[in-house]
């Protein structure tokens, strides 16, 4: 006989018959000596007994009626977002420009033709490649307060294309990652360009809360355009991964001008719109000023020498959360990618004066993350752009 | 494209199948009622284990089934599925009780139930009543270890994992718990 008792664990194992005892042999054998062991098998096996039969409950029809309202609210959901989306769909923004320092740039919604919903993308060839890479989570802070600071007429206005949405069943991939946590991506990866659709969603005490809805198609390694979700695509989705009763917000990136849009649902079912993205880059960059920021450049366009400050409206200079963010234009530059050759304003961005460009057509903010300088041309493999 | 879905009532005496799992996946009524009529019941159970209170218990089997479309993206049909549905379950009970300890509300004691029935004739019903008394006497620290141990036959890993513990202090607290249960039960026996 062993001098030492059974461990607790092993007699929890035994007392509910469970075969996952190291060596049942030795602690049968053990049991046979021992009377304290066995006395305490035979209490545990009572509470097992009471634990094991105790009373079910029967589930209660209310219950049940309760999980179907909360459902048939959820889809209730899905539909309202639709019709909303189609509301959506026919605005457009202006800008305006922040008085004294120019510092940020507002936007406020107008009438918009839906002229461009049809625009696709044009085919082409590369090799490049780019990456979509959501970052952490930033609360909003500006909802329902765009003001318009400036007279002039935007520069960038309706030209933005809304186009058609991504085919489903053309997408070739799908991961998903861990429960608490989820991250879909569907990606359509060709030699000439790449869609994905990007769906993210927090579990918060079993409920779903999404945090971000968005789609992106890039060509020659540059974001070009971003897509709305057509219905028939958007249902299969949003069919599976039904949506809570918490504020719900998606995020749809708007085109080649840089443009951000995102839809915020309130509990109450308000709508609404602002341009701005609430994403902060992992390089710590508060990315809504790289859309102020292609706003601004397309109302005073950059030259060797310009540098504005950025700030996050309704935030103080000395907010060291939402730091300001001083970007200087160094000078032009050519940077040579496998397809061609892209114009860019190298830009410092930051108190670290980290390098960025900026694209001259487009406005947006690039960063380059590779490549070497080749008879006074930069040669790159590949260009990241952040949304 | 949306899966096409054949309509395929649930029948009780089986298992739940992979046809049933995909129109639970896609939110189907009829899929929703028939699992709800076939675990529910011991979903409670386990729930108000776990939370001590019924109110609390129902809540968080609501929860359960509200999200089944989205937590059965993650379920791979391998494993039994009701055992997969009971640590969801469990998951979502523990979750209810963080969250109302984070409100810095009291936690609940057992609510003590003295039914007594023809189905629940196999155990004396003072034995029963002894053991509910003295589950509903243990911290719901050492409460949810001793159940997730004991009747869910979670692992201490697996406790650690779903508590947020060490695997260290998930032993130490069924110590307890079991030590606990001892000077209250007059040494278990």
């Amino acid at each position: 006989m062993s001098t030492s008792h059974l461990s607790n664990d092993v007699l929890l194992e035994l007392s509910s018959h469970s075969d996952n005892i190291g060596d049942r042999a030795a602690a049968m054998e053990h049991l046979a000596d021992c009377h304290d062991c066995r006395a305490e098998l035979s209490g545990l096996r009572e509470v097992a007994a009471v634990l094991h039969d105790d009373h079910v409950p029967q589930p209660s029809d209310e219950l049940l009626q309760r999980i179907q309202r909360s459902m048939a609210e959820n889809r209730r959901t899905d539909v309202q977002f639709i019709s909303i989306k189609k509301s959506i769909a026919r605005w457009s923004w202006g800008i305006g420009l922040a008085a004294a320092a120019g510092i940020a740039a507002l936007v406020v919604p107008q009438r918009f033709q839906d002229e461009f919903e049809d625009e696709s993308v044009a085919d082409a060839t590369t090799n490049a490649t780019s990456a979509f890479d959501p970052v952490d989570f930033a609360s909003a802070f500006s909802i329902g307060t765009s003001v318009a600071h400036a007279q002039q007429t935007p520069l960038v206005s309706s030209r933005a294309p809304i186009t058609t949405g991504i085919d489903g069943s053309k997408l070739t991939k799908m991961r998903w990652s861990s429960i608490g946590y989820m991250r879909v991506s569907r990606s359509d990866q060709r030699p000439d360009r790449t869609s994905q659709v990007v769906v993210e969603r927090d579990s918060v005490g079993g409920r779903a809360l999404w945090r971000a809805v968005s789609t992106t198609i890039t060509r020659h390694g540059t974001m070009v355009d971003s897509l709305w979700f057509q219905d028939d695509e958007l249902r299969p989705f949003r069919r599976s991964f039904s949506i809570g009763n918490a504020n719900l917000e998606y995020r749809f990136d708007a085109g080649e001008r840089g443009r951000v849009l995102l839809i915020r649902r309130t509990p109450s079912n308000t709508v609404k719109v602002d341009t701005s993205t609430y994403y902060v880059a992992k390089s710590g960059f508060v990315l809504e000023s790289e859309v102020q920021l292609s706003m601004l450049f397309a109302l005073q366009p950059p030259h060797s020498g310009w540098s504005a400050t950025f700030g996050t409206p309704g935030r103080s200079a000395t907010d060291t959360l939402h730091p300001r963010q001083t970007i200087r234009i160094a000078g032009s530059e050519t940077i040579q990618m496998p397809w061609g050759k892209v114009e860019t304003w190298r830009a410092q961005l930051g108190p670290d004066a980290t390098t960025w460009f900026v694209e001259k057509r487009t406005g947006r903010l690039v960063r380059v993350t590779s490549g070497e300088r080749r008879n006074g041309q930069r040669q790159y493999r590949d260009i990241t752009t952040f949304h | 494209m949306p899966p096409q879905l054949k309509m395929v009532r649930h029948d009780e005496r089986r298992p739940f199948g992979a046809s049933d799992i995909s129109a639970l996946r896609a939110g189907e009524d009829w899929a929703i009622d028939s699992c709800y009529r076939t675990h529910a019941g011991a979903l409670l159970s386990l729930a108000y284990r776990l939370t001590g209170s019924h109110s609390d218990a129902e809540d968080v089997v609501h929860d359960v089934f509200v999200s089944l479309p989205n937590t059965l993206v993650n379920y791979e049909e391998r494993g039994q599925f009701d055992s997969w549905l009971r640590r969801v379950t469990a998951r979502a009970a523990l979750m209810h009780h963080r969250k109302r300890v984070s409100r810095r509300e009291t936690p609940r004691a057992l609510e003590v139930v003295s039914q007594t029935d023809a189905s629940r004739r196999a155990v004396d019903a003072s034995t029963r009543s002894a053991v509910n008394r003295a589950l509903g006497q243990l911290s719901p620290a050492l409460r949810h270890v001793f159940l997730l141990r004991f009747v869910e036959q979670y692992s201490h890993s697996e406790i650690a994992t779903a508590l947020d513990i060490s695997i260290g202090t998930s032993e130490v607290r069924l110590n307890r718990a079991l030590t606990r249960l001892r000077e209250l039960l007059g040494g278990i026996r």
